[in-house]
């Protein structure tokens, strides 16, 4: 631990511009905010910093980045093989609870510990082992490359709509595909029509049966429908959605049930809820990372000649943290720490925690909106938004 | 003795469960099996219970680490299910954790085939600032599990014939064994074949079990030594780094047929007259011509014995045991790259990332965010070393996955594209 805290220590003691910590700009002053227009042709960034600023704030972060890769190593490992080995027992454990599950108790702590294991597979592991958090074991095993998770989806479609689009993207109207996922208004730059009135069920929908809705999403529907992808890649895309579902289908709902025989009934229930839950879930933690109120919207326009410093204050800008227990960022797959998460979505998860003071002191210095509440805040502000953007403007 | 009979026991109901030995799985059982635990292998719930316990991978657990030599040891493994007998002479890729980060580098196998329990046994020579060599010789504890590719490597006296085909027996023909260094490995693993279960290791008395006697058990006390004709001549910086030797004297001195002829170098460069001049052999070994000669050692050495057995008749075996380590800075450094899978060969200034020079030379690589974020476009490098354009960092061990949009080649390099 030494070593990583005297690597942040160094990096605390490089400050910005300003090494007393008095803000580079106080927050909220906007160019646009006071109606008059920026004097340069060339758009400002929306972080309203301009490009020293800006450039700044990008080396701040590549510090930080620096202090995470120099200090990666022994411990790091340990902790991804521990929650790994941690879901294997809870997934084979739950399986094995549930042949049981015809005694309630039994059935309840089955359900529970697959439910766990799910959302463990899906969030901490198997979504940031995608990203290549973990690539620098050089473990075959545990290597983006070749990591398929417990998930409708299948991962190769996974790592396009997802690290490639949506984190090069984010938040940028008409390009971030994970702006209301293809079926939902977030942003009132989006086109409303008569259809968005059902979107406080079309969410619950979405919701529920998530873990489809994120299997579908790389096959563009809308760009389906509009004749603008190509038969063949669509044909394959689907070909993909149909094994990979169909496998996670005879898995959990036809031979695990079938392996109990006579308890058929409670064992394929016991999946069904285990999955249930885990859509919840992820839905609620990954709706809380883009769409809470505060959190920003991008044009295209925007992002014309970013940046990489760019890139990075548009992250912050437009991403949304969630306070809670350490258990609690361990089971959001530590996409709690969105923010840090968008800044640097390939280093190690279990680091998010301790960049996050540090991203936080830069932005408060720089006077970038960092936006940090706990579950009940965001997810009810998402909510909201929902129910509002269904109706026009 | 008991839990390695159960052990196998378990491997065989695995085995007739989930298809037979390592590889594919097979079988209607199989199929069910890699259904269950969809979308991972059976093996990573398997490994629950013994992270031995894999069809795909094999793993082994350390059983024991001795010291030959101040800076050498011998590491004796137990390789889980899926490890694929080896022939003496052979070497093994090694994987091993090194602060979270796996390194996989070739071995020598040193212990005979068909060895007590299956171990495995290699010797490790230290490397003074390599990456693996000392962790391997200073941190390696008993317990730990490492990973084997399967044996590997022609440096076999059967000549890659397994099941002796060719008639005359290995040990029958006269052979000049030359090595220096570590070199010695895999010559050890095929002198300790040919003599084996005659002569007791040197060093291996506290586990007599562990290598170098054949599971067929103890011949008796008085049979006959298999026929042998060899001159083993070993070169070593000192008599105290020298490996293996009181075990090989002890083997010369059992068999008549075996010559061990220890040349100690001192460090430094090898004084002239030791060097391996047609007049030098003629001493230490008058009937040289006559012998199918093996070399394996420093690249000094194997050139001086490549220079003077020229007229050699019966033959000369090598085996490259260490590439020259490649002197690469951190600045920007122009060379060659290969696209491994086209053939295509370009030229680098060292400053434009892989993906560009892919593109630029027809290749089209799967890629996405072009600026490092999303892990699309991760290839493993062959050989060479490549530096990240964002921070600097220079990455050179072969095999490792880089990000091709964000990394440019540090000199000549290989590239799995």
């Amino acid at each position: 631990m030494t070593s990583r805290a005297s690597a942040l220590a160094t990096l605390n003691d490089e400050r910005g511009p300003d090494a007393d910590g008095t803000p580079v700009r106080s927050p909220g002053t906007r160019s646009g905010d006071s109606g008059v227009p920026p004097l340069r042709a060339v758009p400002q960034h929306p972080s309203g910093l301009d490009d020293d600023e800006l450039a700044a704030f990008g080396a701040a972060m590549d510090r930080l980045r620096e202090g995470i890769l120099a200090s990666r190593g022994r411990e790091d490992a340990a902790y991804i093989h521990r929650v790994i080995d941690i879901q294997r027992r809870l997934e084979a454990g739950g399986r094995l609870a549930l042949f049981a599950g015809v005694f309630p108790p039994a059935w309840v702590a089955g359900t529970a510990m697959l439910a766990t294991a799910k959302i463990l597979e899906n969030m901490e592991i198997g979504h940031n082992v995608m990203h290549g958090q973990w690539d620098w074991m050089r473990d075959p095993e545990i290597h983006s490359s070749t990591w398929e998770w417990d998930n409708a989806c299948p991962s190769e479609q996974w790592k396009h709509s997802h690290n490639d689009v949506h984190h090069t993207w984010t938040n940028v109207v008409g390009k971030d595909r994970d702006i209301g996922y293809g079926v939902l208004r977030i942003d009132e730059r989006q086109p409303w029509s008569k259809a968005a009135l059902g979107q406080p069920v079309y969410a619950l929908v979405l919701a529920l049966l998530f873990q489809w809705g994120v299997a579908l999403h790389d096959v563009e529907v809308d760009e389906v429908l509009r004749g603008e992808r190509s038969k063949e890649e669509t044909r394959r895309k689907l070909g993909q959605i149909a094994r990979k579902g169909g496998r996670q289908v005879l898995k959990d709902y036809v031979l695990f049930p079938a392996l109990a025989g006579p308890f058929f009934g409670p064992v394929l229930a016991g999946n069904l809820a285990a999955n249930l839950v885990r859509n919840l879930w992820s839905f609620t933690i990954i709706f809380c990372g883009h769409f809470p109120d505060g959190v920003a919207q991008f044009t295209t326009d925007d992002v014309e000649d970013e940046t990489r410093a760019g890139w990075y204050a548009r992250q912050v800008m437009g991403s949304a943290n969630i306070e809670g227990s350490g258990l609690f960022h361990v089971l959001s797959g530590n996409l709690s720490h969105q923010i840090e998460h968008h800044l640097f979505p390939d280093l190690p998860s279990n680091r998010y925690g301790e960049l996050a003071s540090d991203v936080r002191a830069a932005c408060e210095r720089f006077g970038i909106p960092y936006n940090s509440k706990r579950l009940s805040k965001q997810f009810g502000s998402v909510l909201g938004r929902i129910a509002r953007r269904a109706l026009p403007g | 003795m008991f839990t390695s009979v159960l052990d196998r026991r378990i491997g065989g109901i695995i085995d007739r469960a989930f298809g037979g030995t390592a590889g594919q799985p097979s079988g209607g059982m199989a199929r069910l099996g890699s259904s269950l635990s969809s979308p991972l292998p059976v093996d990573a719930f398997l490994r629950l219970v013994d992270p031995l316990w894999s069809s795909t991978t094999c793993r082994a657990r350390v059983e024991h680490v001795q010291r030959e030599t101040p800076d050498a040891v011998t590491i004796v493994l137990r390789p889980g299910r899926g490890w694929g007998r080896h022939r003496p002479g052979q070497w093994v890729a090694l994987g091993v954790d090194i602060d979270g980060v796996r390194h996989r580098r070739p071995y020598s196998i040193t212990s005979v085939p068909g060895a007590a329990g299956g171990r495995v046994s290699l010797t490790v020579q230290e490397v003074p600032g390599g990456a693996v060599s000392p962790f391997l010789v200073r941190r390696l504890e008993v317990g730990d599990i490492v990973h084997l590719d399967q044996p590997q490597g022609s440096f076999t006296l059967d000549h890659g014939d397994p099941q002796g085909l060719t008639g005359e027996s290995p040990a029958a023909v006269p052979t000049l064994f030359v090595t220096g260094g570590s070199g010695i490995t895999p010559v050890v693993g095929i002198i300790r074949s040919l003599t084996a279960g005659t002569v007791a290791e040197a060093g291996t008395t506290d586990r007599p079990s562990t290598i170098g006697v054949t599971s067929a058990g103890s011949p008796p006390l008085d049979a006959e030594p298999p026929p042998l004709d060899a001159v083993l001549l070993h070169h070593a910086t000192s008599e105290e780094r020298s490996l293996f030797t009181a075990e090989l004297r002890a083997a010369a001195l059992a068999h008549p047929g075996l010559r061990f002829e220890l040349v100690i170098t001192g460090s430094g460069p090898v004084p002239s007259e030791l060097a391996l001049t047609p007049e030098r052999l003629d001493t230490l070994c008058p009937d040289w011509r006559d012998r199918e000669i093996w070399t394996c050692g420093p690249e000094p050495l194997t050139a001086a014995l490549q220079r003077a057995a020229a007229g050699c008749t019966r033959g000369l075996h090598f085996e490259e045991f260490q590439a020259a380590p490649r002197a690469v800075g951190v600045d920007v450094v122009s060379g060659r790259v290969r696209f491994a899978r086209s053939g295509i060969e370009v030229q680098s200034d060292g400053t434009v990332p892989l993906l560009q020079l892919a593109e630029d030379a027809g290749l089209a690589p799967r890629h996405g965010c072009r600026m490092g974020i999303c892990h699309t476009c991760v290839v493993p490098v062959t050989s060479g070393a490549t530096v990240d354009l964002r921070d600097g960092h220079v990455r050179r061990d072969p095999g490792d996955f880089v990000q091709i949009c964000v990394s440019a080649p540090c000199g000549d390099l290989e590239i799995d594209l």
